[in-house]
């Protein structure tokens, strides 16, 4: 056995599985089939805040950038992404409201829906990093060494590498990767919003890339809502790219959360007597 | 607007280092077999999209050229 192969039990895999479904459809769901109230209640109250306060200050101007999926006229499932992270509350929004430009009016004149948007998306992500953080909980507390016990939970070293690029693999001991990665990252994310003069960070004008731009976490949070009153004054030359850049660098840190993830899993996983390696 | 071609290739070069960086991070874990392995796949990325553009570039001035 090699430690690529480390891999939590059968049984705790199944229960992995049925935690991460519950948890997107209702997050904190997961946490409160583990009996973990709290933090049911915290993912739970934080996931739902921010998607009902983001669909009232954008006017539920959101659902323009969606799209109903069915058979035959018939809605099933109503595709919009990064909400639909905290899927069961979208589908009801979706089903509940319309928009079209929130009644035909142009979209500039919803003061807050900038806010709306990022606060929506976020809620979206709130879904799927309350399902990691609950299947860290289940890696970690079917670990038999108490020492496993007291590492950091892997869905939290996913959520700080989601926030700050590198964070998590920092907070696990992986000091230079942590610097390497959240660097490069940051660096191909500054880069492509210089080149896009800091204003190609619109979801009206471009929904599908804007979306690989929410992943970068909190710091692209933060330069959307800062970025929002720039303005294009001419054409770029290298906009495209830059466009490129910045949704690119989104995706990798999709991939640094996926890796800081596993690491931190490994870590606990390496500890268990059965995943001798050695041989 | 066409920008410097230049500049084009730094900024290819820039962005597959960063993909080298993201990649050999994913599959390694040490200090050492990350940077090992990161000037092959910065390289190895660079040249096969430096390959398609120059594929693009000679279908687009002589077969697909409109008024060739």
């Amino acid at each position: 056995m090699t430690t690529q192969d480390l891999a939590p039990c059968e049984s705790t895999r199944a229960q992995i599985a049925s935690t991460v479904w519950f948890s997107v459809l209702i997050p904190g769901l997961g946490h409160l089939l583990q009996k973990q109230r709290g933090w049911a209640l915290f993912w739970f109250v934080t996931s739902q805040f921010l998607l009902i306060s983001g669909f009232y200050l954008a006017d539920f101007s959101q659902l323009d950038y969606g799209s109903p999926l069915g058979i035959g006229g018939n809605t099933i499932i109503y595709f919009l992404i990064p909400e639909s992270g905290n899927f069961l509350s979208t589908q009801i929004f979706a089903r509940m409201y319309d928009s079209i430009e929130s009644g035909g009016r142009y979209p500039t004149e919803i003061p807050w829906r900038n806010l709306g948007y990022i606060m929506s998306a976020m809620s979206g992500f709130c879904g799927i990093f309350s399902a990691a953080h609950a299947a860290g909980m289940l890696s970690r507390s079917s670990a038999s060494s108490s020492h496993a016990k007291t590492l950091l939970n892997p869905g939290s070293a996913a959520l700080l590498s989601f926030m700050l690029p590198g964070l998590g693999h920092y907070k696990t001991g992986r000091k230079f990767k942590g610097v390497l990665l959240g660097g490069s990252i940051m660096a191909l994310f500054i880069v492509g919003m210089m080149l896009g003069d800091w204003a190609d960070f619109d979801r009206q004008r471009h929904s599908y890339y804007w979306v690989g731009q929410m992943c970068m976490g909190g710091s692209g949070w933060l330069t959307a809502l800062m970025s929002e009153p720039a303005k294009f004054t001419s054409v770029m030359p290298y906009q495209d790219v830059g466009l490129l850049f910045t949704t690119a660098a989104g995706f990798f840190n999709i991939v640094a959360s996926l890796d800081a993830f596993h690491r931190a899993e490994h870590d606990i996983l390496i500890l268990e007597p059965s995943n001798d390696i050695s041989e | 607007m066409m920008g410097s071609p230049i500049v084009m290739i730094l900024l290819l070069l820039f962005f597959s280092t960063v993909l080298g960086v993201v990649a050999s991070c994913y599959r390694f874990d040490s200090k050492k077999e990350i940077l090992d392995s990161l000037p092959r796949r910065t390289l190895t990325f660079a040249l096969v999209v430096a390959g398609f553009a120059v594929i693009a570039y000679v279908l687009s001035a002589t077969v697909l050229m409109p008024t060739a």
